[in-house]
């Protein structure tokens, strides 16, 4: 069963298939912002639809992040960590790429679990 | 639970199936010539057929990662995408620039769908 919520022309900005959640790349509206300022209102949105699926950031298995310069991580870091919970840390990845506008500095997609599935913390 | 890999040859495969769910590579056109349209086309025609081996098709997907040599094609890659989609099933989707393996290639797409 596939729910799609908040529909886009191009694209829906989060997917539900049974226990999984797949989302959009999720960009700041506002793209005056810096990078932190794009990354937490991108982290915001991202914390909306998960909610919206019944999920949260501590069930993401998986993010990518792309900041239109490598040089913003530390900047998108700092935010990062004040909003992942460091108890589920998912997996990870950050590059560079030019995105859809150049006033946008960085995007964020994920993949999650709906809060139902079981968590272990592994070492 | 059962992992089946289709197409695999060298270094990838063209689709991996797993609990329900069908990962592909990021596929790019045969016919390097052509345009950002052209080769949109070709590649999601090459998705459709990729899906198909896997029991699935195109509008059961949920995520899809387009990348474009140069993102000022977005606008071309789209008109293909939106035919292709026809609006209807419309997956997760990021759309971002990267260089690809060849200098020739204008496009890669890859998606996860369920079966």
């Amino acid at each position: 069963m596939i729910v799609r919520r908040e529909l886009e022309p191009l694209l829906a900005n989060v997917v539900e298939a049974g226990e999984m959640i797949f989302t959009a790349g999720c960009i700041a509206d506002d793209e005056s912002l810096d990078v932190g300022g794009q990354t937490r209102q991108a982290l915001g949105d991202l914390d909306r639809w998960l909610a919206m699926c019944g999920s949260d950031k501590s069930h993401i298995l998986q993010v990518v992040i792309w900041l239109s310069d490598i040089r913003f991580r530390d900047a998108m870091n700092k935010v990062w960590l004040e909003w992942v919970d460091p108890a589920n840390l998912p997996a990870r990845a950050c590059v560079e790429s030019r995105m859809a506008t150049p006033g946008c500095l960085v995007e964020i997609m994920a993949i999650a679990v709906k809060t139902g599935a079981s968590s272990k913390a592994r070492t | 639970m059962a992992l089946i890999r289709h197409e695999s040859a060298g270094i990838l495969s063209k689709a991996v199936e797993a609990n329900g769910f069908v990962f592909t590579a990021g596929i790019t056109a045969n016919d390097r010539n052509k345009d950002v349209g052209g080769q949109t086309k070709e590649i999601l025609d090459e998705i459709d057929r990729i899906l198909a081996l896997a029991g699935s098709d195109k509008s059961k997907i949920v995520s899809a990662t387009i990348w474009v040599t140069d993102i000022r094609n977005r606008d071309a890659m789209n008109v293909q995408w939106n035919e292709w989609t026809g609006g209807k099933n419309l997956p997760g989707r990021a759309c971002i620039e990267a260089r690809l393996a060849d200098p020739k290639l204008l496009v890669e797409i890859g998606v996860i769908a369920t079966k």
